[in-house]
């Protein structure tokens, strides 16, 4: 069996320093540089993986994450490379992002730090966007609150390059509990960046009460009814405390029409900004 | 804007509607490939004579390609359009991109040589989340692609129509490629009048509009009085005309046929304004003799019996209403419409009455007020 960690750092001329997701099909390591810099391996192990797709879809990836240079989008540093011939394996580096993803970072979060995490989460969105990329799995898990306070977008790992077709994941692909009334639909009415919008929002939901808009209970036919027409608490009614143009902007975001959203992350972005 | 009239089978087209445009109760004509030729013959003037006619009358031109009646069940009225050069290979084949790309082309350069604004072909979808669906939305793509600033068409079935959080996604997803504007159109399968639309239909026809005429114009096709709703939910203007097939998109009036060049039957119910809706001939002589001054009141001025006098009426009426809608917005604009049709419901009852007429407030009112209801619900607005 091939060793999956040390074999693509000697490729890369990194070391190997601490694991951070193990086991999947995906692995994750903190590397380090020859200058001492650390960054991130990402890992496909595609002998485990199930989806013969795996491999282009790591590659587009990674090829739209280095088409996009914004501070609110995680950084590519590496092409993908593959691991053995016929590979086993495909794998890159990014950039090492320090503090904690959202799951870490409490709730009830106050109207300023509600409006600064939209804000920079619709900026990130803003710059897939405008490269035709939609996200389609926004979840607290890939949401970054840097030690700066600033806000980074990753793993955008389902997301779709519009621009182009032919690579099929298969369904719509989503978090429980996290996921947008488009990802029921197959056709026409899949995911848009509108879409994104509504994971926006409810991340900014879910940073003000601690649960998402549409929480995942546990039944799946239950669920999904209520993610139909994004049926939810009203923000105002849980978070009195919070201003109405915040509350306003948030519901616009998680309107069960996507057309009754903002259109897309740069608009939601500008929306965000104005309260600040 | 306000009335558009759509194409006719007859060859009045350039007469009554540059007569309607030079009265000011009319804006634009729209002129089908199913319905009229592209040269002149013995019956009816050319396409390029009849634009310039509607536009020496101060209307603007349209040319509808109308690409999703091939769609429908038993399309097969053909006689004119095959001489349009909207095909590039087989009739109706947009089987993958490149066939789409021909067929935008072909349909935009028609369009270019009559000074038509660009209106983008659709398909006929019957259920907004399938692959005709994603085909309906790939085509409009493509359009916008070759031509950012051109008109949408969405062109559905009242399923279509009424489909809920399916038609929901479907609109969202038409609503990214940021078009000029939007033409809907309500397809349907019967050509009664009223047509037997649904509260849901008219529910999801409010909801789309709403939607879309935020940032973009939205007109309704062959909408007549059932898109008065629509107006309601901030729709800038709807189709209509003299006959039956303009008023109304139905599957029978684009089946095979052999001449007809009467274009069906003349629609010359008289529109009261007090009922949305009308009575026959018959009915509104009785009213008038037996009750005067109601009908002055339910339909002030004259109806004159010949066919340009009643469309004239009808449109006018048709006019007055929306004139009633347009300077309102979101709810005062849907509760106007609501007590027009809370109105009309309390009038209706005495005219059945007088006339005995068998299409009543259950046709001409009732589902669209149901669909208004559902609309001013799901807005919080009850």
């Amino acid at each position: 069996m091939r060793d999956l960690v040390n074999e693509p750092c000697d490729a890369l001329g990194v070391q190997p320093l601490r694991a951070l997701v193990q086991g999947g099909q995906k692995q994750v390591h903190v590397v380090g540089g020859s200058g001492g810099a650390e960054s991130v391996l990402k890992l496909i192990d595609l002998g485990q993986a199930s989806d013969p797709a795996a491999l282009e879809r790591a590659r587009r990836e990674v090829e739209l994450l280095r088409s996009i240079d914004s501070p609110y989008v995680v950084k590519v540093r590496s092409q993908l490379l593959e691991l053995g011939n016929p590979p086993v394996a495909a794998y890159w580096l990014e950039e090492l992002l320090n503090g904690q993803d959202l799951r870490y970072c409490g709730a009830g979060w106050a109207a300023e730090q509600l409006t600064s995490l939209g804000a920079d989460v619709a900026r990130g969105l803003g710059a897939l966007h405008e490269q035709k990329v939609i996200h389609r799995d926004l979840s607290p898990g890939n949401v970054q609150r840097r030690d700066s306070g600033r806000f980074v977008v990753m793993d955008p790992g389902f997301a779709k390059h519009t621009l182009r077709s032919g690579l099929t994941i298969g369904g719509q692909p989503g978090t429980p509990g996290l996921m947008t009334p488009e990802h029921l639909q197959a056709y026409s009415g899949a995911p848009t960046a509108a879409s994104d919008v509504f994971g926006c929002a409810a991340l900014v939901y879910f940073a003000a009460l601690g649960q998402p808009p549409v929480p995942y209970k546990g039944d799946d036919a239950e669920y999904l009814r209520r993610l139909r027409t994004a049926q939810h608490i009203p923000l105002s009614d849980v978070r009195a405390d919070l201003p109405a143009p915040l509350v306003e902007v948030i519901e616009k975001g998680l309107h069960p029409q996507p057309a009754r959203r903002y259109r897309n992350g740069t608009a939601l972005a500008q929306a965000f900004e104005a309260l600040q | 804007m306000t009335i558009l009239i759509q194409d006719t089978a007859r060859n009045t087209l350039i007469k009554w509607a540059t007569s309607a445009m030079r009265a000011g109760y009319a804006s634009e004509a729209y002129l089908s490939p199913f319905t009229s030729p592209l040269n002149s013959t013995g019956f009816k003037k050319s396409a390029a004579d009849t634009a310039d006619a509607i536009r020496d009358a101060g209307g603007e031109f349209w040319f509808d390609s109308m690409t999703y009646a091939l769609d429908m069940p038993r399309a097969g009225d053909f006689r004119y359009y095959a001489d349009w050069p909207l095909w590039s290979g087989a009739q109706g084949d947009l089987g993958d991109p490149t066939a789409m790309r021909a067929h935008v082309d072909s349909v935009f350069a028609v369009q270019d040589s009559l000074g038509s604004r660009r209106l983008a072909p659709t398909v006929l979808v019957s259920y907004p989340d399938t692959p005709k669906s994603r085909q309906a939305l790939e085509l409009a793509q493509i359009a916008s692609d070759v031509d950012s600033g051109t008109w949408l068409t969405v062109a559905g079935d009242q399923q279509f129509w009424g489909a809920g959080a399916e038609l929901d996604a479907h609109v969202g997803a038409l609503d990214q490629i940021e078009p000029a504007g939007w033409l809907f159109v309500v397809a349907r399968n019967d050509t009664s009048m009223p047509p037997t639309a649904t509260p849901e239909e008219v529910f999801g026809l409010m909801r789309s509009t709403f939607a879309l005429s935020q940032d973009r114009p939205v007109r309704v096709a062959f909408g007549d009085v059932a898109a008065l709703p629509a107006i309601a939910a901030g729709a800038e203007s709807l189709g209509t005309g003299w006959d039956m097939r303009q008023r109304i998109c139905a599957y029978q009036d684009f089946e095979e046929r052999a001449g007809d060049q009467g274009g069906g039957a003349w629609y010359q119910r008289p529109t009261l304004q007090g009922l949305l809706g009308g009575v026959s001939n018959s009915e509104y002589d009785v009213l008038v003799s037996e009750q005067p001054a109601l009908a002055a009141v339910l339909a002030p001025g004259t109806i004159a019996p010949q066919p340009e006098a009643a469309f004239r009426h009808h449109a006018t009426v048709l006019g007055n209403e929306i004139a009633l809608l347009t300077p309102l917005s979101g709810r005062a604009r849907v509760e106007v419409l609501r007590q027009r049709y809370a109105a009309a419901l309390g009038e209706w009852p005495e005219v059945q009455r007088i006339t005995g007429t068998s299409l009543g407030p259950s046709r001409w009112i009732a589902p669209f007020a149901r669909g208004l209801d559902l609309f001013m619900a799901s807005e919080g607005w009850t």
